[in-house]
């Protein structure tokens, strides 16, 4: 099946691209999330319960 | 700051419950039907509109759209109000959304059983339905941002991420999916063909376990389970993480239904590698829904609505726990088609959607109804007969699915299949078979005790059809200097909304347009031809009697699989003018690739009016009203021209003198028919069912030379 894709541009670039693009979504997703404010958490928290 | 008073609409919430109990009645019980047939045939009743190919899609469409469906608009037509702190945006959305639904719904329901399908897995609908769905989605999706927008609760929690995220993929599957060349207002084809259309329709497929069975459950399990504990989530920094990653890898994965199909290998293994990566955003959220119940366990053990809570994201954790493993391919290679991915189905069914949903039942009924739940030992009852269905549901189907999995690609030390004989299989395994109906019988029975319960709590009490509530409205000012960055964007709703859409716009797009670009490096193989006008026909009859349902046409790259069906296995070039594709999912029966010209046309007529008479045992159900009915070939130019549109190199004179050669077909069959003592008029449904059949997978043998 590799063959069809040697005719494809850019196939690769498709990979690449997707990778690298999760991985830094996730980790400035992940330092966001460390930083955030304790207080603002525990606000959400309780929405429901309010 | 100004207290405002006003109300929540409690008569839609209650409307969409008796729904969903009314439909998960329904749907339950053709899913029994369905199972009692896959091992006594006259449970068919001997008639088309309840013959098993068409009953399963009529039982998944019930579950998935009308019971789960409904459910999920109860819950978050309670849930969002209430975190909002508003009543719904618009009442008359509120009632289009829910008759049209019910509508939608009725209709899917006849037309399933007249035969009218797309042939595409949990899309079978035809596209005027389609299009309602498409309306009614729009209005629930104007209601809820409307509600949104007009909040009193500044911030928006978590559960509301997963509705918005849920509304917007859903619309986006949906369409994509749904494009379509309609032929009449009950035929179209779908306007992708054969690899295309399997990756498009399985990355629907994938993403509609993900954004309707999935992300709404996580949004009412973030709302219902904190409430009925009387504690908070466990960890919103998860609930963070895990919303984003999910809603980020989910649209990835559908390729892993298509391992060791002709699907590029590119596009195979980026769905395993985004699949295995699923594992941990789900197992997230199971995590944070079962450490809610932390330092609360003793809670768990008197009240059934927590116990409901805990089997439901356990049965979360197993299923998504399977879902990687079984698309790794070596994993894949065995479970692919067996009971093993009917049984993993409904562990998520039976337990995420089901449980999740009675207990959310349990927990709204009792307060729009300003009473208490008529038996807590009913629910007790109900919670035990439900566990132990899915028990005695997903155990014989692992089992059924290891063993026919594993005497499918058995050989003997010289060489050759165990077990030629597909049926030999198939019969071993029935008793499992019949040990699931019981776990799906104990399941409903359950369910009808709920259903008792719940008529006697609406009787005990008084529909409180606007709650009175009050909350101070929302402050104008916004935000102050650094600021997490969550916070402000749980304050823009449509911010949120557009990102949410970006984020899964990304991954539909990676994984589909490579595969379009490719359309003319598909490789052609230049003996594969279009189909001839009666073949076409018969195709047609094929997908609206639902055979997809039973039998694949996707022979995969082992020698276990070329040996048994005979030829080579399938190539991508194969299936280029295939609207749609009919590649199935599921081994109920040996797949068709290649039984062109396995057989005489007699064996064929003889296995469709009684299968038993040519496979002694044999649970397919019978097809002799092929036989009776004449083919309807006022719309075979019609369908010719179609597919022309759609790229099927017919030519002008072919189109207009479609019916000429049709006829000439149909008459050579009869003839070949006749010669075996068989009277059979040359205008039967039948005879272009046979002529498709014997042209299945034919053409690749007649090659001499193909380019690429």
């Amino acid at each position: 099946m590799k063959q069809y894709l040697a005719n494809v541009q850019g196939v690769d670039g498709y990979l690449i691209f997707s990778m690298i693009v999760f991985m830094s979504f996730f980790i400035g997703l992940l330092f966001w999330v460390l930083k955030a404010d304790k207080k603002y958490i525990d606000k959400m928290k309780n929405i429901p319960l309010n | 700051m100004q207290i405002e008073k006003f109300n929540y609409d409690n008569k839609i919430v209650r409307d969409f419950a008796l729904a969903t109990l009314i439909f998960g009645v329904v749907g339950m019980l053709v899913g029994l039907l369905a199972a009692i047939q896959l091992y006594e045939p006259a449970a068919n009743l001997g008639n088309q509109y309840t013959s098993f190919g068409r009953i399963r899609p009529l039982h998944t469409n019930a579950i998935i759209f009308a019971f789960v469906g409904n459910a999920i608009f109860m819950g978050i037509y309670y849930s969002l109000q209430r975190l909002c702190k508003a009543r719904m945006f618009s009442d008359v959305l509120s009632r289009i959304h829910f008759w049209g639904w019910q509508l939608i719904i009725a209709l899917a329901a006849v037309s399933l059983l007249l035969g009218y399908t797309t042939g595409k897995e949990y899309a079978e609908l035809e596209w005027p339905i389609d299009i309602m769905i498409a309306l009614v989605w729009v209005t629930f999706g104007i209601n809820m941002i409307g509600t949104i927008v007009k909040r009193r609760e500044k911030q928006m929690y978590v559960a509301i991420w997963f509705y918005i995220a849920t509304l917007v993929t859903v619309a986006v599957l949906h369409i994509v999916n749904s494009l379509e060349l309609p032929i009449s207002l009950t035929k179209s084809y779908s306007i992708y063909a054969g690899v295309q259309d399997a990756l498009v329709q399985w990355w629907y497929g994938h993403n509609a376990v993900a954004f309707f069975l999935t992300t709404p459950f996580l949004g009412m399990m973030y709302y219902f389970l904190p409430k009925a504990a009387g504690r908070p989530v466990y960890s919103y920094k998860l609930s963070i993480l895990h919303f984003w990653s999910l809603i980020f890898l989910y649209i990835w994965a559908g390729p892993h239904h298509l391992l060791y199909s002709s699907l590029p290998d590119w596009a195979q293994s980026l769905g395993v590698a985004f699949s295995i990566m699923l594992i941990a955003p789900s197992w997230g959220g199971m995590v944070n829904g079962l450490l809610t119940l932390r330092g609360a366990w003793d809670k768990v053990r008197d009240e059934p609505i927590l116990k409901m809570f805990a089997v439901g994201i356990t049965a979360y954790g197993m299923a998504t726990f399977e879902g990687p493993l079984l698309s790794l391919k070596n994993v894949n290679a065995i479970a692919h088609f067996i009971d093993w991915i009917v049984g993993h189905v409904h562990v998520g069914a039976l337990g995420w959607n089901g449980l999740l949903t009675f207990a959310i039942i349990y927990w709204i009924i009792p307060r729009i109804y300003n009473t208490t739940i008529y038996s807590k030992k009913l629910m007790n009852v109900h919670f035990w007969l439900a566990t132990l269905g899915i028990v005695f549901y997903a155990i014989p189907m692992y089992w059924s699915g290891f063993t026919q999995g594993l005497m499918w690609k058995e050989f003997t030390p010289e060489g050759t299949l165990q077990y030629p004989e597909f049926l030999k299989i198939t019969l071993k395994i029935l008793p499992l078979h019949m040990l699931r109906s019981f776990g799906g019988a104990l399941y409903l029975s359950g369910f009808l005790v709920l259903i008792y319960n719940v008529v006697k709590t609406i009787r005990q009490g008084k529909l409180v059809a606007n709650e009175a509530a009050e909350a101070p409205a929302i402050e104008k000012s916004m935000g102050h200097g650094s600021e997490f960055w969550h916070a402000i964007l749980e304050r823009k709703p449509i911010t949120f909304t557009v990102l949410a859409i970006l984020v899964i716009v990304v991954g539909g797009a990676v994984e589909l347009i490579p595969t379009f670009t490719i359309k003319s490096n598909i490789p052609t193989i230049a003996s594969v031809k279009p189909y001839t006008p009666l073949e076409l026909q018969g195709r047609d009859i094929y997908q609206r009697e639902g055979c997809n349902t039973c039998h694949t046409q996707w022979i995969r790259p082992f020698r276990s699989e070329t040996e048994r069906y005979m030829g080579e296995y399938s190539k991508a070039g194969e299936f280029v003018y295939d609207h749609p594709f009919l590649w199935g999912s599921k081994r109920t029966g040996p797949d068709l690739m290649r039984i062109g010209g396995k057989y005489p046309d007699s064996w064929h007529y003889h296995h469709m009016i009684d299968p038993r008479t040519m496979s002694p045992g044999s649970i397919m159900p019978q097809y002799s009203w092929l036989a009776e009915q004449d083919l309807d070939i006022s719309t075979t130019p019609k369908k010719l021209k179609a597919m022309k549109t759609l790229g099927v190199p017919y030519t002008e004179y072919e189109i207009d003198n479609g019916n000429v050669s049709l006829k000439v077909q149909a008459d050579a069959i009869t003839a070949n028919l006749k010669k075996e003592g068989i009277v059979m008029e040359s205008q039967k449904e039948l005879v272009a069912v046979i002529a498709y059949l014997q042209r299945m997978g034919t053409d690749i043998k007649k090659q001499t030379t193909a380019s690429n």
